[in-house]
């Protein structure tokens, strides 16, 4: 049986959770340049 | 070890239901006020920006499935059962390309409905309507009696009391704000559900020593990370390519393809996949590791809720609820939006009603909300269980779509025979592959026999379709 490494599990682990938070950052910038910019709607 | 039967006391369940109902309901006074217009009460003005609009696409993506399966997935299939499950989001960077041809092709398009009518005719068309409206029921009502389930498997609160209070606030906010409130309050509900993510995720890595736990692991359950899982690797394929069908076919997506302002819908449905990616993996990943923790999963089916109250106790508890019960608002008030736009302008106007004013058709849209809002709640109340089979059904019906759909926006050479004869033989070929194989082969059958008849009848067809019929105004009639 060929394992998942145990450096790519915790890479995975780690990248979701970055990317989430990355994610929910980008979503509070994207909403205060369309504010800004009267974009929203 | 939590041994109690519910995670969270339901006093609190019923405090927090009033809240957040009482908010989303608010929130669709607030932003309904804008919908002054038909065009604005289906689709909001046509003018969404890129925030609300990759909000709106993800949070609607990320279903209560999402959050209470995807554990499951980790404790029975390991890393490919997370990996399989992300693949959901490939459908949202496909359709990013997709969105903007969407719009540059049908700029006065309401829904997918409107698109296969003109592409390929009524008997597509109706065909179409079918399939989707089938699968938009028992998505809406596989939501609904999960609402239901999961508040009383979390709080207590009765299945029948939980079910009716989450589609009736779904029902309100939708008819009284229309896609307004739906995408508004779907930015507030993804920032609180990737919230809740990152808290349950980032604390279940703070009590996992993961060096030593994939030692353990690996050693005690070596399939969890077994790079070669043949069931895995099948069920990725399979969600992948359900995935595709659904946002390919489905109203949802296609209501928000003609909401977001055309400038930005291909970054917004881009940035959507982004937000949907890690999802599962930063949701599952404890699960994995739940043996490491000492958490004992006595019901598979709470696997998630077990871990998160847990490690952070009835504050955990509380996060995944709210995180559960925004997860279920989100995809609620969007279905029902789609689903009453596919009878609203797809059925009553163009089927039956085709000379009927705008303002009258928003009153009846208002109606059809209330209508299947209605119906949804009926076919809930009893309870059957087997009634949330009936979504693993849609798979094949929905792999059946994606081909005539791609084809149709994209070769001129592909035709209404084509489209008629991938969707019929797709879904067909695809249950009988659900029968016989089991339920990760059907969507992936029906996507290929779909393929391969929509590309035969593409060669050999003398069709070439001519673009700017596509564009079709609102008022005009057709034949």
């Amino acid at each position: 049986m060929i394992l998942f490494p145990k450096f790519i599990v915790v890479t995975l682990v780690l990248a979701s959770l970055g990317l989430t938070v990355a994610g929910a950052v980008t979503l509070l910038v994207m909403l205060l340049r369309d504010r800004k910019s009267k974009s929203i709607w | 070890m939590h041994q109690q039967s519910t995670v969270l006391d339901p006093n609190i369940g019923w405090i927090l239901l009033a809240i957040f109902g009482l908010l989303w309901v608010a929130l669709g006074l607030y932003w309904g006020r804008k919908a002054t217009s038909l065009e604005g009460f289906m689709l909001a003005g046509r003018n969404v920006g890129i925030a609300l609009g990759s909000a709106t696409a993800m949070a609607t993506w990320v279903t209560s499935n999402t959050i209470m399966l995807v554990p499951q997935f980790g404790l029975k299939m390991g890393i490919w059962g997370l990996l399989a499950y992300s693949t959901a989001s490939f459908g949202l960077f496909l359709f990013a390309p997709m969105a903007l041809r969407i719009r540059s092709l049908i700029p006065n398009g309401y829904t997918s409905g409107d698109f296969i009518r003109l592409r390929y005719g009524r008997t597509a068309w109706a065909l179409f309507l079918l399939i989707s409206f089938f699968y938009s029921m028992a998505w809406l009502v596989s939501m609904a009696m999960a609402g239901g389930i999961v508040l009383e498997a979390l709080s207590g609160i009765p299945y029948q009391y939980g079910m009716s209070v989450i589609l009736l606030v779904c029902v309100i906010y939708t008819l009284v704000g229309g896609l307004y409130a739906v995408i508004g309050t779907d930015f507030i509900q993804s920032m609180i559900i990737l919230l809740g993510v990152v808290i349950v995720g980032t604390t279940a890595l703070m009590n996992i020593d993961i060096g030593p736990a994939y030692e353990r692991t690996a050693e005690t359950q070596p399939a969890l990370f077994n790079a070669l899982l043949p069931v895995a690797l099948l069920s990725l394929f399979n969600n992948m390519f359900f995935g595709f069908g659904e946002v390919f076919h489905n109203n949802v997506w296609w209501s928000r393809a003609f909401a977001i302002r055309k400038q930005v819908v291909g970054k917004a449905f881009t940035l959507a996949g982004f937000l949907w990616l890690p999802i599962p993996v930063a949701v599952g990943f404890s699960a994995i590791f739940a043996t490491s923790l000492g958490i004992n999963i006595t019901d598979p089916d709470m696997t998630g809720p077990l871990i998160a109250g847990e490690l952070l106790g009835s504050t955990g508890a509380v996060i995944l609820f709210v995180v559960i019960f925004c997860s279920l608002g989100s995809s609620i008030d969007s279905l029902l939006a789609a689903t009453a736009d596919l009878l609203t302008e797809d059925v009553f106007k163009k089927m039956f009603n085709p000379d009927i004013g705008d303002n009258r058709l928003r009153w009846y849209s208002k109606l059809i909300i209330i209508g299947l809002g209605l119906a949804t709640w009926l076919i809930c109340l009893p309870r059957l269980g087997n009634l949330m089979t009936v979504l693993f059904y849609a798979g094949p019906f929905v792999g059946s779509a994606i081909w005539p759909i791609i084809s149709g926006l994209y070769w001129r050479r592909a035709n209404k025979y084509g489209a008629i004869t991938a969707m019929v033989s797709g879904s067909a070929i695809g249950l009988y592959a659900y029968t016989a194989f089991g339920w990760y082969t059907a969507s992936l059958v029906a996507t290929i026999v779909s393929m391969l008849v929509t590309i035969a009848f593409t060669i050999f067809s003398s069709t070439r379709f001519d673009w700017s019929l596509l564009n079709e105004s609102h008022s005009e009639e057709v034949s």
